[in-house]
């Protein structure tokens, strides 16, 4: 089937479909995320120059900042899944909204922990209740929430509706927290690469930073297809095709 | 639903704004601080209530539904908190509370129109 046709983008929402799409896809991502990474790193720590203000300790940026961008992505990602399958029902959106949920905590817990190593040499604390760190902080916990809520509810289908309402509530969080170093000027630095202006840092940093950001893309949609594919096969496991894959059940 | 929130509100909000005065004077606060910090909970604490019963409606019949509540609601409280208290703050230093003000106003004026449709929806899914 040709791919310019909607037929073809409407079956992928078909588990069946999807499954062997997210099977074969796993190991060329994972293969990615481990390239991206060394040369990410190797340009990080070694093409890099030394700030002149920092020394080395601004390294962790190269880990701060895709971290901080994918906490944010993953969660309107996972929001826009989630707003899908609310008006659709379809049962393969939820799925993805879930499998992100885990990993946008993990990246936006990430950021939170290199930021705090980071604001320890340069700011000389750990924590402060800046207003960038507080929205981030509070996305952190909409992604529990979000988690804990559909952990809570045992029939599938609420569990989906009640958890898509949660995400679409904490929505409102994500351009607060993009915009709060400019409404708000205290001790987090402003932007250094916006869309409208070159970015204020060396080319090899912002080389860095890109790479870091397309390993942890990739990371992410690996992890996101291997807990789908755990998903589709437990809430599919009744069905012929993946008894074809498994075996029958015991 | 507006109404049942105005109602909880009445029950837990309305007696907050009435008692800090009292609390006030106890810490010694200024009375300039005092009318801040009633203004400042009389415009806050509905948002409370309204973010409240969103969370409210959708840990509905939920296997420990209490933690969960505060887990999801919590969070949302602390930017209300933040500029409430931050408002009492700028008093007392002597600073404009105008910008506080401000923000608890669009806060209210947000929950007020989109919390009552959030809970309603949340009690929707609950119920089916």
């Amino acid at each position: 089937m040709s791919i310019f046709t909607k037929a073809f983008w409407l079956q992928l929402s078909s588990p069946k479909v999807f499954y062997p799409i997210a099977d074969k896809s796993i190991p060329w991502l994972l293969t990615a995320t481990v390239l991206l990474l060394l040369v990410g790193l190797y340009y990080a720590f070694i093409v890099a120059p030394v700030d002149y203000q920092q020394g080395n300790s601004y390294r962790i940026m190269f880990i701060h900042v895709p971290a901080a961008w994918m906490g944010m992505w993953i969660y309107v990602v996972m929001c826009i899944y989630a707003i899908i399958g609310l008006i659709w029902n379809t049962r393969l959106s939820n799925m993805m909204a879930a499998a992100l949920a885990p990993t946008g905590a993990l990246f936006t817990f990430l950021a939170l922990w290199t930021g705090a190593l980071w604001g320890k040499p340069t700011w000389g604390a750990y924590w402060v209740w800046d207003a960038r760190l507080t929205s981030f902080l509070i996305l952190l916990f909409l992604y529990f929430g979000f988690m804990s809520l559909r952990a809570a509810i045992d029939d599938p289908r609420r569990a989906a509706r009640a958890s898509a309402l949660l995400a679409m509530v904490g929505i409102v969080n994500i351009p607060i927290i993009y915009f709060s170093v400019k409404w708000w000027n205290t001790l987090h630095q402003g932007a250094s690469i916006t869309l409208d202006k070159a970015p204020t840092m060396a080319a090899s940093m912002f080389t860095a930073m890109m790479i870091m950001a397309a390993a942890f893309l990739t990371y992410t949609f690996a992890v996101a297809f291997m807990r789908i594919r755990n998903e589709i096969l437990e809430k599919e496991k009744n069905s012929a095709w993946v008894n074809e894959i498994v075996g029958p059940e015991k | 639903m507006l109404s049942k929130i105005l109602s909880h509100w009445f029950l837990t909000g309305l007696p907050l704004v009435l008692i800090s005065p009292i609390l006030g004077f106890q810490l010694g606060l200024e009375t300039e601080s005092i009318i801040i910090l009633m203004m400042t909970l009389l415009i806050g604490t509905p948002v409370l209530s309204l973010i409240g019963a969103v969370g409210a409606g959708l840990t509905l019949g939920v296997r420990g539904g209490g933690v969960l509540l505060s887990l999801l609601v919590l969070p949302l409280y602390i930017p209300v908190l933040i500029f409430g208290s931050g408002a009492v703050d700028a008093a007392r230093s002597g600073l404009g509370v105008e910008a506080h003000f401000s923000l608890l106003g669009a806060f209210l004026v947000g929950a007020l129109l989109l919390a009552p449709l959030g809970a309603a929806a949340a009690l929707r899914i609950s119920l089916d």
